[in-house]
């Protein structure tokens, strides 16, 4: 088995899974690009090399260099992360192929929950409940798919089957803008993701996105860790993160979460993983698996006590969980903030250098954060530069402490979103809790950033 | 054809003294160009005024494993000393069976490897200085 973890990636979620192979007695390679020379993890990591130039495309997403950079530095197993080659079927092929580990599912699980229509189906065959809709890729037909949206019930949102993040969507509100929609995500979906098929489901107006978190060894026992509301979102991206999730039954989230342990073995799916779901008026509606960690996952450690990467590493040595469902105790409530380097109003990136950091500390707080004093923050990648993490007995302490998390830290030199996160935590919507995915971008609409200058206007 | 095959091809080639070499049939296509020991005198690239003595490298080109030899032939690409033109190959990276090319990226003559034969070096690390 191996004893060496090639990470394959970068920022905060690298020196995560370093610290994780650490505890468990592994030896870490990191592989970089030109730009990320100066990350942290590159410096505590046992060997490092660098795989490309800058651009994700010649070494994040490098197939062949990752490959051999884990070769010819002994590594016996690759840690994809989150994005990036994490949820990429042919990479995780290509790794098996090349007698080495990937510290994630099977390449054929991901491959089926990686195509929306397919993953709809595997979970309605496990009995996990999805959004009514057009089970399957759309026909050609109009008549055909006039009859499906009459039967699902308008209003629909036409998705690709392809993709995510919001491209080769159309919310069709009534019958006679139903083709027009349709051609139109047609035409978004092949351009954007290669593959012009499209599917129909009921929209939810007013959804809140509540997720589950699993973790499934090679032996055949999986187990849900409780879930994740994340509903405060700005254009399909999660910035606040919690769990329990405010105002769902714990019987309803045990009934959810054992349909999820379920569907994982009905698919052979291993490692860790989360159901994402929708729940509107009391019901989940399926919406995708994420077939990899989640930038979220420490939300769900402070509450169970149970560290994600660690187990989802010992589950690729071939190790049994440690636990069982039984096991599992969900104590006091956390709340993760994202902190973007950008500003915090007007949401443009700001990288650059960070003359001083100081994050913050205390009982409760967890910081998750690749920034040092003198790093600069390159403009090639993803803005997340740290995670403010607060637990607390109840929600109301972990708000409390979140908020003081946030006048504490201190990020000089490049412009931060902790001013945005502090105003939410204060947030009336916020500090009851059970708001809906849209309720972010209806206060910024209602003028909740009015009158506050970015840095840059 | 294997790789191995292909080596050996081009061990045959080199010891014949074939400088280039084009095989076709079905599906399948393949095309050698050796650098023969014996290159045609090349005129030393014109003197460029050298107030700037910053010294700049050949840097690897990927992941691989330096080669001060070139395993085919047994000799160096390019001896150290000698003049290189831009884009020109000057060493070898070995991955696996393959041969990865380190081109000069720029006018120069090659000076001393930077780094040791059979370490493994990663993108952009400095193989030989470039005067």
């Amino acid at each position: 088995m191996f004893d060496t973890v090639l990470i394959a990636n970068r920022g905060e979620i690298a020196l995560r899974v370093l610290r994780a192979c650490r505890d468990l007695g592994l030896k870490t390679v990191a592989a970089y690009s030109e730009a990320d020379a100066s990350l942290r993890h590159v410096a505590l990591a046992d060997k490092a090399i660098c795989i490309g130039p800058a651009a994700a495309a010649d070494s994040y997403l490098n197939i062949a260099e990752i490959i051999t950079a884990a070769q010819l530095t002994g590594a016996g197993a690759i840690h994809p992360g989150y994005g990036f080659l994490s949820e990429n079927a042919a990479f995780a092929e290509a790794v098996e192929n090349a007698g080495l580990v990937f510290i994630g599912p099977s390449a054929a699980a991901i491959r089926t929950m990686g195509d929306k229509v397919a993953a709809k189906r595997a979970m309605a065959a496990a009995g996990v409940p999805c959004v009514p809709g057009s089970d399957g890729a759309l026909p050609q037909d109009e008549q055909a798919v006039r009859a499906i949206a009459e039967t699902v019930g308008y209003p629909v949102i036409v998705k690709a089957a392809g993709g995510g993040g919001g491209r080769g969507m159309r919310i069709v509100r009534q019958e006679s803008a139903l083709l027009e929609a349709l051609a139109l995500a047609r035409e978004e979906a092949g351009r954007a993701f290669g593959n012009p098929q499209v599917y129909l489901e009921k929209f939810l107006e007013h959804p809140r996105h509540v997720e589950i978190q699993i973790l499934a060894d090679r032996h055949g026992a999986a187990v849900w860790l409780g879930e994740r509301d994340c509903s405060m979102q700005r254009r399909h991206q999660k910035i606040i993160e919690e769990a329990p999730a405010p105002g769902i039954s714990r019987e309803a989230i045990a009934r959810i979460g054992d349909l999820c342990a379920s569907a994982c073995l009905a698919i052979g799916y291993t490692g860790a993983g989360t159901f994402e779901f929708l729940y509107e008026d009391g019901r989940f509606y399926f919406i995708e698996m994420n077939t990899r960690v989640q930038v979220e996952h420490p939300v769900t450690e402070l509450v169970t006590g149970i560290d994600i990467v660690r187990e989802q590493i010992r589950i690729a040595r071939g190790e049994h969980l440690s636990f069982r469902q039984q096991d599992i105790r969900i104590e006091g409530h956390a709340v993760e903030c994202r902190i973007n380097a950008e500003d915090p109003y007007s949401f443009r990136p700001h990288p650059g250098k960070v003359e001083r950091w100081t994050p913050p500390g205390g009982p409760g707080i967890r910081v998750e954060s690749h920034l040092y004093s003198g790093y600069t923050v390159p403009p090639h990648y993803d803005s997340l530069v740290a995670k403010l993490l607060a637990h607390g007995a109840t929600r109301s302490e972990a708000i409390r402490r979140m908020s003081g998390a946030l006048a504490e830290m201190e990020a000089a030199g490049i412009a931060t979103n902790a001013p945005l996160h502090g105003i939410l935590m204060e947030e009336p919507g916020f500090a009851a809790g059970g708001f809906d995915i849209h309720h972010l971008e209806r206060l910024i609409e209602g003028g909740l950033l009015d009158g506050r200058g970015g840095n840059d206007g | 054809m294997t790789a191995d095959e292909i080596e050996r091809l081009a061990a045959w080639c080199v010891a014949a003294g074939i400088a280039e070499i084009e095989l076709e049939e079905a599906g399948f296509s393949l095309c050698l160009r050796l650098q023969s020991d014996v290159v045609e005198a090349r005129l030393p690239a014109a003197e460029a005024p050298r107030t700037d003595v910053a010294m700049k490298s050949v840097r690897a080109p990927g992941v691989g494993v330096f080669r001060l030899a070139h395993p085919t032939t047994g000799h160096p690409v390019v001896e150290p000393g000698q003049p290189v033109r831009k884009d020109e190959t000057v060493g070898v990276l070995q991955v696996g069976p393959c041969l990865k090319a380190i081109v000069a990226p720029a006018d120069g003559t090659l000076g001393a490897a930077l780094a040791e034969d059979g370490a493994v070096v990663g993108y952009g690390t400095p193989l030989y200085e470039l005067l």
